[in-house]
């Protein structure tokens, strides 16, 4: 009787058409005790969705704590961060209005300071060039082989 | 809301959540981040929760939502092999142990399955919700549901049962 009784809400069931209780009663007689042999498959089908009914979420609701953390941690980086341009740009304002800058009133005397410092550049120069006098020997080496 | 009434509210449902993302996305990590976003998601909109007749029903929906969301951008992202045209019963022996399990035999069948098929089975079958219920979450008409149901049903059964008399007839 039993048996006939959950073949009748097996075909119902494999229609959609059974109700959660008639879906509880085929549950628990595919839970508990022995099932026939040509109704293993329902047998694995009710025993998952028995077992999936048993995950819990793990994790928490909000994660209210670390999100303030980050953000007063972002908060006092962004002060710090602030204060030092600040501070620099402060600094060197300073620094440039208050250094001499060594500027010569008299024309004469700046003419003349002027051309001691190209001078002294150009000589600079100079001395840096007679190195490359070597260079002109690699170049004769090599017109004596390639011809252009 | 306040934050207390949130909890309170939404404390019986988060394991759903967490399974039915767990039903249509991979991994355990990828369902707890789900659930995670879809969680802090409902709480910015909190103020506008008390609208919502049925929370449980509108915070299912916003989980199935963001996990078919999530689903379309991996898809965009990788390539995906979809074995749905042929059988391959040539498995690796190493495979075919791992799912020697019942369980993990029925969890592969319907890993199978349409997104649409899965949806109804997790909510009706594992969830036990009410068609009227799952009419809410899936916006769906109650005959579309039980035809999808029944569909589902079907094919694990007969997936099932070709497992079970492989090598026998």
């Amino acid at each position: 009787m039993e048996s006939n009784n959950i073949k009748n809400l097996l075909i119902k069931y494999e229609e959609g058409n059974t109700s959660i209780e008639e879906e509880r009663i085929l549950q628990k007689y595919f839970t508990s005790g022995k099932v026939p042999a040509h109704l293993i498959e329902y047998q694995s089908m009710f025993s998952f969705t028995a077992n999936a009914r048993e995950h819990r979420y793990e994790g928490k609701i909000l994660p209210q704590k670390k999100r303030k953390r980050f953000a007063w941690m972002g908060i006092a980086a962004s002060i710090v961060i602030a204060m030092g341009v600040f501070l620099a740009v402060n600094n060197s304002t300073e620094e440039l209005s208050h250094q001499s800058l060594g500027t010569i009133e008299d024309p004469e005397e700046a003419y003349l300071k002027a051309r001691e410092t190209l001078l002294l550049v150009s000589q600079a120069f100079n001395t840096g060039k007679e190195d490359l006098t070597y260079v002109e020997e690699f170049d004769k080496a090599k017109n004596k082989y390639i011809k252009e | 809301m306040n934050q207390n009434t949130f909890i309170r509210l939404i404390d019986p449902v988060k394991d759903k959540m967490y399974r039915l993302a767990l039903r249509l996305l991979t991994s355990r990590e990828a369902a707890e981040d789900a659930t995670q976003e879809v969680l802090l998601k409902l709480w910015s909109r909190n103020d506008k929760l008390k609208h919502y007749a049925n929370l449980e029903a509108f915070a299912m929906t916003v989980t199935k939502n963001h996990c078919l969301d999530q689903l379309k951008l991996k898809q965009n992202n990788n390539l995906k092999i979809v074995h749905s045209n042929y059988d391959n019963n040539q498995t690796n022996i190493q495979v075919q142990l791992e799912y020697c399990d019942e369980l993990e035999q029925v969890d592969r069948i319907l890993k199978a399955l349409p997104e649409q098929q899965q949806l109804i089975f997790q909510l009706r079958d594992v969830e036990q919700y009410e068609f009227g219920e799952i009419a809410e979450i899936t916006q769906m008409n109650e005959t579309a549901i039980r035809v999808t149901l029944s569909r589902a049903r079907k094919k694990i059964r007969e997936e099932l049962n070709k497992k079970h008399s492989y090598g026998i007839k």
